[in-house]
C-alpha cells in the first residue's frame, strides 16, 4: 500500500497539495496538461523532494529515499529506448536484481517481442513495463505511459497493466483512458488533488466504453472483403 | 535537400581550398621527415588526453543536467571564452614552481584544460534531449548508476561519443596556446611549425603543414567511417 500524507510541493510556479491519498488498487489520476500530475508522480517516485508532507510504501516512510531504492516501479511517458535488444534487456535486469525474467515475458505476452529486434512504441512500453515489474516493486507509478501509441498499441497495453494485480498510480490527461483503467478515480486540477471519485459515477461511462469498443469491432468486420 | 547538399559540398570545399590552393600554388613543396617526432609525440598525447577527458566530459555533463546543474555548465565551458595563452599564464605557476614545465604532464594538461570543454559540450547537447524524455530518471528508478549508468549511456550514445572522441583529439592535437607558455619541450606540431617557420620562413614548414591537414582530413574521414557505423 501507498500511503500520500499532507504532501505540499513547490517548484516551478505551481502548487501542489495532497490532503491524503492512499493507493491500494489501480489508482487513476486524471488532469489537464500542467495540472501538476506529473510532478506529484515524479515526486513520489524522489526525483525531488517535496516542501512538506511523508510518502509511506507498507508502513515505511521512503519520503527522503533516493529513487532507486523506492520500492517503486516507474514507466515515463514517452517510450525509453535502452541500447539492449529486447531479450537482453530483460536478461541485464534479470541479472541486476536477481530475477527471473520468464515470468514477466509470460506475464506480459512478450514471447514474440523478446526475440525480435525493432519494436513498435506499444511493445517498448510492453517491454518496459517487464523490466520494471523485474524490479519487483511493491507499487508502480506510470507516467502516461500510452499517450505517444497508437490505439490498438494502447490497448494491448491497458489490458496488459488492468492485469498487473499491483498498487498502481496511473496519471493521464485522458478521461477515456482513465475509465479504462481505474479502480478507483482522482482528478487533478490546479495542483489540488480531488476525489476519489464515486464508482457510480464512471461506471456507467465505462459500460459507453465497452460499446465503443464493439462498434470498432463491427467497423472492421464490415471493411473486410467478403 | 538537394540544394542544401550542394551548398554544403561548395561551402566545405572552399574551406579546404582556402587552405591548400595557395600554398600548393606558390611554395615550394618538400616534405619534411622532422615533422614526424613532433606529429608522433603530439598523437600520442592527444590520445592520452582524450581517453582521461571523455569519462570527465560524461560525468559533468550528467551533473549540469540537474536543476541546479548551470553552475557546473559555467565552470567547465569558460576555458574556451579565453586566448589559450592566457589559460597558459594562468597555470604557469603550478608548472613553474614545481619545475614541471616543458614536461608530458605540462603537455597533458593543457590539452585536458582545452578538451574539456569541447567533450562536455558534445555529450551535455546530446543528452539533454534524451533527459527531457524521462530516460535518464527511467534508469534512475531502476537502480541503474555509477559505472553501468555511465556505461549504459556510452553504448547508447555511440554516435555522441565517436564525435566527442574526435573533437576532443583534434582540439588537443591543435593545441598551441598553452604549450607557447608551459610546454615548448617535448616538441609538439604546433610549436615546431612555429618555431620552422621562424628560423627559415614559409617554404620549410609548407610541406609540414600540408601533411598535418593531410593527416587531419584522414583521421576525420575514418571517425566519419566509424560514426556512420553507430548509427546503422
Amino acid at each position: 500500500m501507498l500511503e500520500i500524507r499532507s504532501l505540499s510541493i513547490r517548484r516551478w510556479g505551481l502548487s501542489i497539495y495532497v490532503e491524503r491519498m492512499v493507493v491500494e488498487s489501480r489508482t487513476v489520476i486524471v488532469g489537464r496538461n500542467g495540472s501538476g500530475k506529473t510532478s506529484l508522480l515524479r515526486c513520489i517516485m524522489g526525483f525531488y523532494r517535496p516542501d512538506s508532507g511523508r510518502i509511506l510504501l507498507n508502513g515505511a516512510d521512503i519520503t527522503s529515499l533516493p529513487p532507486g531504492e523506492r520500492r517503486l516501479g516507474y514507466l515515463p511517458q514517452h517510450p525509453v529506448k535502452l541500447p539492449f535488444r529486447p531479450q537482453e534487456q530483460l536478461r541485464y535486469f534479470a541479472k541486476l536484481y536477481g530475477a527471473n525474467p520468464a515470468h514477466v515475458i509470460e506475464q506480459l505476452g512478450l514471447e514474440s517481442i523478446s526475440q525480435g529486434a525493432g519494436l513498435s512504441a506499444g511493445e517498448l512500453q510492453l517491454l518496459n513495463l517487464a523490466t520494471v515489474l523485474l524490479k519487483d516493486p511493491e507499487a508502480l507509478l506510470l507516467d502516461e505511459p500510452v499517450s505517444s501509441i497508437d490505439f490498438t498499441q494502447k490497448m494491448r497495453v491497458i489490458r496488459h497493466i488492468r492485469r498487473l494485480g499491483k498498487p498502481l498510480i496511473y496519471v493521464t490527461h485522458d478521461p477515456i483512458e482513465a475509465l479504462l483503467v481505474a479502480d478507483e478515480l482522482f482528478l487533478m486540477h490546479d495542483g489540488r488533488l480531488w476525489g476519489p471519485v464515486p464508482n457510480e459515477w464512471y461506471e456507467s461511462a465505462e459500460n459507453a466504453l465497452s460499446e465503443l469498443d464493439l462498434y470498432v469491432l463491427l467497423a472492421r468486420r464490415a471493411q473486410r472483403p467478403a | 535537400m538537394e540544394r542544401f547538399w550542394i551548398y554544403s559540398l561548395a561551402v566545405s570545399s572552399t574551406y579546404l581550398a582556402v587552405f591548400t590552393v595557395p600554398t600548393l600554388a606558390t611554395q615550394r613543396l618538400a616534405f619534411t621527415p622532422q615533422i614526424l617526432g613532433p606529429l608522433i609525440t603530439t598523437a600520442l598525447y592527444s590520445s592520452l588526453a582524450t581517453a582521461i577527458v571523455i569519462p570527465l566530459s560524461l560525468l559533468t555533463s550528467l551533473g549540469s543536467l540537474r536543476s541546479d546543474g548551470r553552475i557546473i555548465t559555467t565552470l567547465t565551458t569558460f576555458p574556451i571564452a579565453i586566448p589559450h595563452t592566457a589559460i597558459g599564464v594562468l597555470l604557469a605557476p603550478i608548472f613553474f614552481r614545481t619545475g614541471l614545465h616543458d614536461t608530458g604532464l605540462a603537455i597533458l594538461t593543457g590539452m585536458l584544460v582545452v578538451c574539456l570543454p569541447i567533450g562536455f559540450g558534445v555529450f551535455r547537447s546530446y543528452l539533454a534531449p534524451l533527459a527531457e524524455t524521462g530516460y535518464l530518471e527511467f534508469l534512475a528508478s531502476l537502480r541503474v548508476g555509477g559505472h553501468r549508468l555511465i556505461l549504459l549511456i556510452l553504448r547508447s550514445s555511440k554516435a555522441a561519443l565517436i564525435s566527442a572522441i574526435l573533437l576532443c583529439w583534434f582540439r588537443a592535437f591543435s593545441e598551441l596556446g598553452v604549450f607557447f607558455i608551459i610546454a615548448q619541450r617535448p616538441l609538439t606540431v604546433g610549436i615546431y611549425i612555429y618555431e620552422a617557420f621562424m628560423r627559415a620562413g614559409f617554404e620549410e614548414v609548407a610541406g609540414a603543414a600540408l601533411t598535418l591537414l593531410l593527416v587531419a582530413l584522414l583521421v576525420s574521414f575514418a571517425f566519419t567511417l566509424g560514426e556512420k557505423g553507430a548509427r546503422d
